[in-house]
């Protein structure tokens, strides 16, 4: 059975590319455009993974992870930011809950964490 | 003109005056207690003489010093007045001549011999009554008194002793004769018949007015005095205005200076100086001015700069994983053909624009860095990992201890790195060779970055550092501006930098462990 993963970002170009990169490794992928949408995917099915933008247009990625902490841990989510204020980047790279990458992410490195988390 | 030469000049001038009054003051005090004894002495006489007098005052017209003493005589004491003659030639050495006046009338008037005794004077027949004069040292008196309107005596008195053989003095008035004789006292030793005064003449008593007249040193002395005191007066009041102009000149340049208007000129040396040396803090100011202004719009500019950053990020990202999709698409054949080859264009370049927008980032970045414990060594494998493959054709080799952690921006540290081994692969035309090494020090990490590149140019050592400035014919010029704001503000670490043009370039980290 396939992994299944769920990529939150509301640039679509973006979020097009990684989720075809994902397929062509053979995992299903599943969009979600904002912040709302990731939270209504989350709760409808089962994701061993999800990648998810810090900057959405709704509401903010770490409201998502909280939000969708009860359906996947957050030790399955990698978070992207280019904007993460430095307190929150700090207190994030303390605590290691979820995967952080900062932007520009390089895709062979993401691809090896998605492997990661999906081995765990 | 210097301040203190003004004030030692002007100054000069006041202590000029006040010495020359104290001397002459001191002078004149000498030469008043001297007049004060003779005054004594003379007053003395005449109260001896029982000569009652009024007045006794002094007159001075420089050069000339008339002494002015009224006195009530009889005829009787004519005698008297000559004693009062002799003994007030005798108390004044200095006296030239001395005159008998009544009646505001000057009536006699004697002036000293050449053998120091006094003679006969001039007389004005018309206002003159009696004249005067001495004979070796001996007083006589020649006279004629307008009596009244209708007769007119004549007369000679002789009160000293007569001229030898003499016997009386007979006066020749214009109705009687009268005959005045010599006191007893003051006939010669030898005059048998001394003393013969016939009969008293009614002289006309009264008010009579002695004369001393002084024309010497003392009178020119006193005009010189007085012309010195005039002097002073003068200087003093020259000092006060020349003081006054000098302290408003002073005051108003000073004001000028502390209002910021400088430069206008003037005859204060030391102001001169203090202008130019405050045109130099104006110009400073002025600079600092500019620069403060030009960082202000540096900011805002920074702030604009980094906003078309981040949004060149996702573009990019999307690119970078569509190349990345296609390229995982093909089939091995078509990947090392001419579309396999392009797609490795497409990659490279996507990397250039990634590293000049992380560098811009990191130029305008306004956010502090975020320090956590990293690994030196793990950041510099993953980076000499990411060069080794594409320029296979330099030798690196690494010389790193495991676990050199630091408190730093691992992010921060990763990109001066990168920047670091790119310009060494850039400078190297291949084969080359870049030595990296990371040793741990007391309190910091040294990591020292050495090439076999083209080395920097003497002249371009400096300017390398400043963005914009590049060596290179490509790239924008901010890889090693960004190299030292990360490495020096914002890990308060340490650079040092090598580099021989031809031989290669050496470049060493000192990198703090802990960040306060």
């Amino acid at each position: 059975m396939k992994k299944r993963i769920l990529v939150v970002d509301d640039d679509f170009s973006v979020r097009e590319t990684l989720a075809d990169i994902l397929r062509s490794r053979d995992y299903e992928v599943v969009e979600a455009s904002s912040g709302a949408e990731a939270v209504v995917n989350a709760g409808a099915g089962k994701y061993d993974c999800v990648i998810i933008d810090l900057r959405l247009p709704d509401t903010t990625g770490l409201e998502v992870i909280e939000k969708i902490s009860c359906y996947v841990p957050k030790n399955k989510v990698i978070a992207i930011t280019g904007y993460a204020s430095s307190d929150m980047l700090a207190k994030t790279l303390e605590e290691a809950e979820f995967f952080l990458l900062l932007k520009p992410v390089d895709t062979e490195q993401m691809l090896a964490v998605v492997k990661k988390i999906i081995e765990q | 003109m210097k301040i203190r030469t003004k004030i030692v000049l002007l100054s000069a001038l006041p202590v000029t005056a006040a010495l020359a009054a104290i001397f002459f003051s001191a002078g004149s005090l000498i030469k008043s207690s001297d007049e004060e004894l003779s005054r004594a002495r003379f007053e003395k006489t005449l109260k001896n003489m029982e000569v009652s007098f009024n007045e006794y005052f002094v007159i001075v017209r420089p050069p000339l010093r008339e002494t002015f003493v009224s006195l009530i005589l009889k005829l009787h004491e004519w005698d008297q007045l000559n004693t009062f003659f002799v003994s007030f030639a005798s108390l004044y050495p200095h006296l030239e001549r001395i005159a008998l006046h009544s009646d505001g009338r000057r009536l006699a008037e004697m002036s000293r011999r050449p053998e120091g005794s006094f003679g006969k004077a001039q007389i004005d027949p018309e206002t003159s009554l009696s004249n005067i004069f001495w004979v070796a040292g001996k007083p006589y008196v020649e006279f004629s008194l307008p009596a009244d309107n209708s007769r007119q005596v004549r007369g000679t008195i002789a009160v000293a002793p007569f001229i030898e053989g003499a016997e009386k003095l007979t006066l020749t008035p214009g109705g009687s004769v009268k005959v005045y004789s010599v006191p007893p006292a003051l006939a010669p030793s030898g005059a048998a018949k001394a003393g013969f005064v016939e009969k008293q003449y009614p002289l006309l008593g009264g008010l009579w007015t002695l004369a001393v007249m002084e024309e010497d040193v003392p009178g020119f002395y006193q005009g010189f005095r007085n012309a010195f005191l005039i002097f002073s007066v003068i200087v003093i009041a020259l000092t006060f205005s020349l003081a006054m102009s000098f302290a408003k000149n002073f005051t108003d340049r000073l004001d000028a200076v502390a209002s910021g208007r400088i430069g206008q000129g003037g005859s204060f040396d030391e102001i001169t100086a203090l202008e130019e040396k405050l045109s130099g803090f104006y110009d400073i100011k002025s600079k600092l001015k500019k620069q403060i202004s030009s960082q202000e719009s540096a900011g805002i500019l920074g702030h604009h700069v980094a906003m078309i950053g981040h949004e060149f990020r996702n573009p990019i990202a999307a690119i970078k994983n569509a190349q990345y999709f296609i390229n995982s698409q093909l089939p091995d054949n078509v990947k090392k053909g001419k579309i396999g080859r392009h797609l490795d264009v497409i990659k490279n370049e996507i990397k250039q624009i990634s590293f000049m927008i992380e560098d811009l980032l990191s130029l305008s970045r306004l956010k502090p860095p975020v320090y956590a414990l990293c690994d030196v060594s793990a950041i510099l494998d993953e980076c000499v990992e990411m060069f080794r493959h594409e320029y296979k054709l330099i030798d690196f080799e690494l010389s790193v201890k495991k676990n050199l952690r630091i408190k730093a921006d691992a992010s921060e540290i990763r990109q001066v790195f990168s920047n670091i081994i790119k310009n060494a692969c850039e400078a190297i035309t291949p084969p080359g060779e870049i030595k990296i090494s990371a040793t741990p020090e007391k309190s910091a990490v040294s990591v020292k970055f050495a090439d076999t590149g083209c080395g920097v140019p003497a002249d371009k050592m400096e300017e390398i550092w400043q963005p914009f400035i590049s060596t290179k014919s490509s790239g924008m010029g901010f890889g090693l501006a960004t190299v030292k704001k990360i490495v020096e503000e914002r890990h308060k670490g340490t650079i040092i930098f090598q580099s021989r043009q031809g031989a290669g370039t050496e470049i060493t980290l000192i990198l703090p462990r802990e960040q306060s």
